[in-house]
């Protein structure tokens, strides 16, 4: 898979890609692929490079060195906003909902890729632009229906308490109708029960819809339990890759959580 | 539909939902504001040059608030961009011999440029490094017309001549800008609850999210500049045809600053901000004008000139809005509003 | 342009630029330990020359240099305590509040500030009684008024001074570990309200020193508050947040616009009429091109942000 064009069967491929932050080497030669509808886990100690990887995915970062495809087509050089109309989303470690916006407009948002009214259709909005925005205002019902969040369609996002505003965020990005869905660590800091139904909506996404992901998760339990296939990463390298069982055993796997560098040991131990 | 809001969600469809004024009260209201409107020369006789004075800055904070309110870039130049539209309309006017129908949009179509000019930078250059480019911005501009045009006087501009009727009276001019008033302000917020709005609103909450989402910030930053100048470009023209002289003074840093303040005072994010802030500044502004002398009188400190009265009440008003209601009147209009809704229970 | 032209324009731009400088490391202090950009600062330049030519004035009975030392003492107290009255009475409120709400709030005060001196003082020029001969010295071979001399040195001497202070001394430190990562150092026990105040009765004072130095070579009147605009130009070229930044863009601004302004208005004509006042707007026009090429300042530190 080095070499040559990717199988359909690929959603993404990433090669031998490389990225520096005045010296310091966040990714380093990495290498892997999706296929379609799976759910991959990227694991690795704090600082691993996990979430660099997903900034170059969606064009945050530029690689110094590697390629990005997507969907067989080289998307190393197109802008972030570029790529998320080739369709890829992502929810980000740190929500980054729009705060003065109330939950209806964020994830109305996530519908702008879809958006076609021009300047004057918006402005005149009779006619062409209030049909649109109709339009778009029925698929984000079904998506407040699936995240049952319904009681707080018109709150604004600042005020809603921390779990309800990382369900508004994937809501927002599935109203992209993504073809990859990129989720950094979608569970932190939530309660039992909200980890529960979050993981509950991912795996109805992969089951029902098919939809091709990538999850970043600190919290072992969730991601044996979910995941396809596991990466796992120390210091910007891959040192392990495989079906979960495997990796989780995998001798470099448990020296980068448990050695003397890191030891973060409660990690791998499945959660604090 | 009821005359109140009713207890529990009786919409029926997402339309309903997204008007603007979804229940009857309301839709009255504003069919009562736009009878006002047109009644008012009856009703304020002399004093609709006051109203004449509103509408025209009205319509240049409505760009403003646009850029800063909805886009969230700060912009201190927004009185340069009046002046742009003023003397296109006037150069129209007078050496292209156009019409004031031709002029009105063209002043219009080159403030829209000029402000996508000066908002092309604005993805590299942001926060406070962007508000002093539009400072630096502004003074250029009021630099060129003393340099290039007006010199130190003013430039007479001739007046407004709509199909052969000129527009020599204020009742005259009150229709005209009274019309364009409320097209434009009824185009802004129609923006603000589609497309446009809505990218604009997520590049001011968090621009790198939007970006991932699919905005085009390099795009919708410009636009905003562009759309704002445009607005500012039209009250330029109006205001041009209606002063019937216009200079460097009119269009100064003072008077970018006096276009903040009506965003300010009027309510940031609001649509309905921009004409409550402006209504607020241009009537202080004149009443101002009218008892500055009292004011100087009793109080020694203040002085004889009108504008250090003017300066000390404007910086103040400013200063306690900040304070105690960062919201403006628009948010002290919904208090209102919601105590309407609910009337008659207490909650 | 002949080269004894650029050497004189260098010299006297060097002069006016040591004070442009010292303005702006007041603006760069406020900026570096509380994060507002203070669009007010002009008017404490106006502030400080205007007060300064009463206070002497109100000293005539002693002799002039005499009075011109309590005016200057006098004035420099009211600055240091108008500083601190704006920071309690109008910033501490604002504390947290967005970007554009505190830059609104300086450009607030700065028309209060403005307002209250055209109202006591009309507007007119004032200048201080000769305290310094009005005789012209060479400088490099160049002739210098002597008056200029006098403020460059002293602006000078402040500079350094300033930069001594925040080296070593207490509050100094305090300062600057406020200005890198403001809640850490609360939490290692700096008081911020206390750093904020001193912070701007710091710029009002350093605004006031300009203030004083530029009447006493130039005469004081309102144009005196688009000297603070330079002084954003310059910091703008050093980056917002760089204080011996700040002290070479105060500088350059005052070498460019000596030099290029002065040979702009005397030499190029546009449609045939020639450039009246370009020096005043030189300063901007290196904002604008500054800001084209590094948007962040010269030796401004860019944030990278993290996701």
């Amino acid at each position: 898979m080095a070499e040559g064009v990717p199988l359909v069967d690929t959603v993404l491929s990433v090669r031998r890609m490389t990225v520096r932050f005045a010296g310091v080497v966040a990714v380093s030669d990495l290498s892997f692929s999706l296929h379609a509808g799976e759910l991959l886990g990227i694991i690795g100690p704090n600082g691993a490079g996990k979430t660099s990887v997903l900034n170059c995915i969606n064009g945050f970062y530029r690689p110094q060195a590697g390629q990005v495809f997507f969907l067989g087509r080289d998307i190393t050089h197109l802008p972030p906003h570029a790529r998320a109309s080739t369709g890829i989303a992502r929810t980000f470690q740190n929500i980054a909902l729009y705060p003065h916006m109330t939950v209806l407009q964020n994830i109305l948002s996530g519908r702008l890729v879809h958006m076609r009214s021009s300047l004057l259709g918006c402005g005149v909005y009779w006619g062409f632009g209030q049909r649109e925005v109709l339009r778009h205002r029925q698929r984000v019902e079904e998506i407040i229906d699936f995240l049952e969040i319904e009681a707080y369609r018109d709150h604004r996002v600042a005020e809603l308490p921390y779990g309800i505003q990382k369900k508004v965020e994937l809501g927002r990005a599935l109203a992209m109708e993504p073809r990859l869905l990129l989720l950094d660590e979608p569970m932190a800091g939530m309660t039992v029960d909200e980890k529960a139904d979050m993981a509950r909506y991912i795996l109805e996404l992969r089951e029902v819809r098919g939809l091709s992901m990538i999850l970043i998760e600190h919290d072992m339990g969730v991601v044996m339990d979910l995941c396809d296939r596991l990466l796992a990463m120390d210091y910007g390298r891959k040192i392990a890759e495989g079906p979960p069982k495997e990796v989780q055993q995998h001798p470099d796997v448990i020296r980068a959580y448990l050695g003397e560098e890191h030891g973060v040991a409660e990690e791998v131990a499945g959660g604090p | 539909m009821a005359y109140a809001r009713p207890c529990g969600d009786f919409k029926t469809s997402y339309a309903q939902d997204m008007a603007l004024l979804d229940i009857r009260l309301y839709r009255w209201g504003f069919l009562l504001l736009l009878a006002a409107m047109v009644a008012a020369p009856w009703v304020l006789g002399r004093w609709i040059y006051l109203l004449n004075d509103i509408a025209v800055f009205a319509i240049g904070a409505v760009g403003l608030s646009l850029v800063m309110g909805f886009a969230g870039q700060i912009s201190l130049g927004h009185a340069a961009f009046m002046a742009v539209g003023a003397y296109t309309s006037w150069f129209a006017t007078t050496h292209l011999k156009l019409p004031f129908v031709a002029a009105l949009p063209l002043s219009a179509v080159v403030a829209f440029a000029v402000g996508a000019v000066v908002g092309l930078p604005s993805l590299r250059i942001k926060g406070l490094y962007l508000a002093i480019a539009t400072l630096a911005f502004q003074f250029l501009v009021e630099y060129l017309i003393v340099q290039t045009v007006s010199g130190m006087g003013g430039t007479p501009v001739p007046p407004m001549d709509l199909f052969g009727v000129p527009v020599n009276t204020e009742v005259r001019f009150w229709y005209v800008v009274a019309t364009v008033w409320v097209v434009g302000a009824v185009f802004a917020t129609n923006l603000t609850r589609t497309r446009v709005g809505l990218a604009l609103m997520a590049v001011r909450d968090r621009d790198y999210a939007a970006q991932v989402l699919g905005v085009n910030l390099l795009y919708y930053k410009t636009l905003a500049f562009a759309l704002g100048a445009a607005y500012a470009g039209v009250a330029g023209s109006l205001f041009a045809h209606y002063n019937r002289v216009i200079g460097a003074e009119h269009f100064s840093l003072a008077q970018s600053i006096d276009f903040v303040a009506m965003l300010v005072i009027g309510g940031l994010g609001s649509v309905w901000g921009p004409h409550l802030g402006a209504a607020f500044v241009r009537m202080l502004t004149q009443l101002l004008k009218m008892w500055a002398p009292v004011l100087g009188a009793v109080i020694p400190v203040l002085g004889r000139a009108t504008t250090s009265v003017h300066d000390v009440v404007f910086g103040v008003i400013l200063i306690v809005f900040l304070i105690w209601e960062p919201g403006g009147l628009a948010t002290l209009l919904r208090k209102f509003k919601r105590y309407v809704d609910l009337w008659p229970f207490p909650h | 342009m002949s080269g004894q032209f650029v050497l004189e324009g260098v010299v006297v731009g060097l002069a006016v630029g040591s004070i442009y400088a010292l303005i702006a490391v007041g603006f760069t202090v406020l900026y570096k330990s509380t994060k507002i950009l203070n669009l007010a600062h002009g008017e404490l330049v106006l502030f400080g020359g205007y007060l300064a030519i009463a206070a002497t004035s109100a000293f005539g009975f002693l002799p002039t240099p005499a009075a011109f030392a309590a005016g200057v003492a006098v004035t420099l107290l009211a600055a240091a305590a108008l500083g601190f009255a704006v920071e309690r009475a109008v910033m501490r409120p604002l504390f947290g509040q967005p970007l554009l709400s505190v830059i609104i709030v300086t450009l607030a005060l700065g028309y209060v500030v403005r307002g209250i001196m055209v109202g006591i003082w009309s507007g007119e020029t004032r200048t201080f009684p000769p305290v310094i001969p009005a005789t012209v010295v060479r400088v490099a071979g160049v002739p210098v008024s002597l008056v200029g001399v006098w403020s460059a040195a002293a602006a000078a001497t402040l500079l350094v001074t300033f930069s001594l202070f925040f080296r070593y001394s207490r509050w100094g430190i305090a300062m600057r570990a406020a200005a890198n990562e403001q809640l850490t150092a609360s939490t290692l026990g700096v008081s911020l309200r206390r750093v904020f105040a001193y912070a701007w009765a710091f710029a009002a004072v350093a605004g006031a020193v300009g203030g004083i130095l530029l009447g006493l070579w130039l005469g004081v009147n309102f144009a005196l508050a688009a000297v603070g605009l330079k002084a954003l130009a310059a910091v703008i070229l050093g980056g917002l947040d760089s204080v011996p930044g700040a002290i070479l863009g105060g500088l350059l601004v005052g070498v460019v616009e000596t030099v290029l302004g002065g040979y702009m208005e005397a030499h190029v004509r546009v449609l045939g009429q020639p450039l009246h006042g370009f020096k005043e707007v030189t300063a901007y026009l290196v904002i604008l091109l500054a800001l084209m090429v590094r948007p962040h300042g010269l030796f401004g530190t860019e944030r990278i942000e993290r996701l």
